[in-house]
């Protein structure tokens, strides 16, 4: 191979590579930032909602012991002094005010919702599902750049390039095998043709499915299209 | 299940070769028994594409193995076939045979 034919392969890889960085390190950078925030904000959230409930409990014990005070009075309100007697119907409708707001207080609790952030929660760990995959994708990359100087390396680069995340890894490390059991079997000629062969007929599956998704995708738009202009 | 999903033909083949294979079931052992069973070239994109459609339908469930040096330090998928695909794949031969009884005389030993 020229020094020219490797240059080319050489920056083909680093395109890619650029590419590729910016979706397997900065965008997992940022989402991992903004996951780090929401899950920040909602445990911020579920503390001060912990806190706002140990108040409550607080404040329900006092209007409890205080009762507990008063009762006693209550129950022989008719038999105690007149002064007496008007400082525990004060202490009664004092209470009573007391109880209102303490309910007031456990209602608004009851009704707290989580913070509104937690609906980021369920995309941001879809994306974080979805990078890792990438990251895998980027590692099954690395793997044919060890092979640049092969003479399947571009037919490797496609089949890379059209393949799903989960499945290419499977995919070439299949053919591998086949490839070293033909070489063994029929020889290494025999083996590169049916190689390339193979590599051909997927790359032609794989680029007649993706036309077809991107027309599937194309009839939906023309669809939708007509019939807002309706 | 839904009554509107149904295999296509090589679906059946795909799913009844991995049965066949039980535990070594993987791509390339898949095209092998296809090709050697039914006669059928393949290549291993289609196949591929197959097994990831039925993955999608939960018929066929997959997981990685370990990386061997043949295949450039690459694991296998081995595939195993869901309660869901067997039900699937006797529906569908079964249809078949219904059809084929009393035309083809082959149908009658499907």
């Amino acid at each position: 191979m020229t020094n020219l034919a490797r240059n080319i392969r050489i920056q083909v890889v680093a395109i890619i590579l650029f590419v590729r960085r910016i979706r397997t390190y900065y965008l997992p950078f940022f989402v991992h930032a903004l996951r780090v925030l929401v899950e920040g904000v909602i445990k911020l959230d579920k503390k001060r909602s912990e806190r706002r409930f140990e108040e409550l409990q607080s404040a329900s014990s006092n209007w409890h012991q205080r009762v507990a005070a008063v009762m006693p009075g209550l129950k022989t309100l008719n038999s105690v002094p007149q002064n007496r007697k008007s400082q525990l119907l004060a202490a009664r409708s004092s209470l009573l005010e007391e109880s209102k707001q303490l309910q007031i207080f456990a209602a608004k609790l009851s009704s707290h919702r989580v913070s509104a952030v937690s609906i980021f929660v369920p995309p941001l760990t879809y994306l974080q599902n979805k990078f890792l995959i990438k990251r895998a994708k980027t590692e099954s990359l690395r793997r044919i750049i060890l092979g640049i100087d092969s003479n399947t390396f571009y037919f490797e680069l496609l089949l890379w390039l059209v393949t799903s995340s989960g499945y290419d890894e499977a995919l070439v490390g299949d053919l591998k095998e086949e490839r070293v059991f033909r070489s063994s079997a029929d020889g290494e000629e025999s083996a590169d043709s049916w190689y390339r062969h193979q590599i051909k007929a997927t790359l032609k599956d794989l680029l007649w499915m993706k036309i077809q998704r991107l027309a599937a995708i194309g009839t939906l738009i023309d669809l939708l299209d007509r019939w807002f202009r309706k | 299940m839904t009554q509107r999903e149904h295999l296509g033909e090589f679906e059946q083949l795909v799913l009844l070769a991995i049965l066949r294979l039980g535990t070594d079931a993987y791509g390339m052992t898949i095209r092998r028994e296809i090709e050697e069973r039914a006669d059928r070239p393949t290549s291993i994109g289609a196949l591929y594409l197959t097994l990831e459609r039925l993955e999608e339908k939960k018929f066929i469930r997959s997981e990685l193995g370990d990386a061997t040096p043949e295949r450039g330090g690459r694991a296998k998928r081995f595939f195993t076939v869901n309660a869901s695909g067997k039900a699937m794949l006797r529906k569908s031969l079964q249809a078949v045979r219904k059809m084929a009884t009393g035309y083809f005389p082959i149908g009658e030993t499907l």
